[in-house]
């Protein structure tokens, strides 16, 4: 199977590649957040013990 | 033992230690996971390519329904013995399993359209799980809503468990009513070992389950010990 092929995926590119779009981003959306605020938090934590 | 290990400084030592094992056991699962669900798997011979959303689909429920099992759980320990780290964990969690329904139900409607010819019926699976997100929505809004967060939390444990009379609803919805949606195919350890479908589309959902469940789990983890930071700095910032 080429490239193109598979990339259309039969005809339902739109759903297949839609439903993992939205899966990757909002999954890894809230991963990131989560380490985000986490690393955030412990930035603070550290000004608050020097204080 | 529940207090013995639902002690904050006793969690922040066992998070510290199965973090790393964790992200690496789930990075390399829903590596192989997504390789197998959207290159190695066959299509399949009614639905085409679209099975292909099913590796995502089904692993979303999944999560979506055992994050509010456990929330449930969270939620009665919380109303019984009014253990600070069971609110945390719901705290942590509810927004884990609000976005696994999201994701379900985005990729349920993107598999639909082609295949049911509509994004969407209001058939009791699909109902019930719509319920599923309104509920995670709700008691996540609800225990924001409180000035004082003990108080937040008790009245968001007290809709968790009542919302857990919805986890059965979603379970047996396919086979208490006529729907559209179809029966699981994997409805126990049993029909697993003899799957009414393919091994090799077996294999890719069961990789991404256990992939996404690991996700979820860190997710939570990682949520978890903000939280604890987030209520220790309130408390040093007001002394």
């Amino acid at each position: 199977m080429d490239f193109d092929t598979y990339v259309q995926m039969g005809g339902y590119a739109m759903n297949v590649w839609g439903s993992y779009g939205i899966g990757i981003v909002g999954y890894g959306a809230l991963l990131a957040h989560a380490l985000w605020r986490y690393d955030r938090l412990r930035v603070r934590e550290k000004q608050a013990a020097k204080k | 033992m529940l207090t013995k290990f639902a002690n904050p400084a006793r969690f922040e030592k066992l998070a510290k230690t199965i973090l790393p094992v964790l992200s690496l056991l789930a990075t390399l699962l829903l590596s192989l996971g997504l390789l197998d669900a959207l290159l190695l798997s066959p299509p399949d011979y009614q639905q085409s390519e679209t099975v292909r959303i099913m590796y995502l689909h089904v692993p979303s429920a999944w999560v979506a329904m055992a994050t509010y099992a456990a929330c449930g759980f969270a939620a009665m320990i919380f109303i019984i013995f009014k253990h600070t780290l069971a609110e945390l964990f719901m705290r942590a969690a509810l927004p884990v399993g609000a976005l696994a329904t999201i994701v379900c139900l985005a990729t349920g409607m993107l598999w639909g359209k082609p295949m049911w010819g509509t994004w969407w019926v209001w058939d009791a699976r699909l109902t019930s799980v719509l319920v599923l997100m309104f509920l995670y929505v709700g008691i996540i809004a609800l225990m924001d809503a409180f000035d004082r967060p003990e108080q937040g939390g008790l009245a968001g444990a007290w809709l968790t468990t009542i919302g857990l009379i919805n986890l059965p609803v979603i379970k047996y919805s396919v086979e208490w009513w006529n729907t559209l949606h179809q029966k699981s195919s994997i409805t126990s350890f049993k029909r697993l070992m003899n799957p009414a479908i393919a091994p090799e589309m077996i294999r890719p959902l069961i990789v991404m389950s256990l992939g996404l469940t690991l996700y979820a789990a860190i997710v939570i983890i990682v949520r978890m010990r903000s939280e604890i930071l987030a209520r220790k700095l309130k408390i040093a910032e007001a002394v």
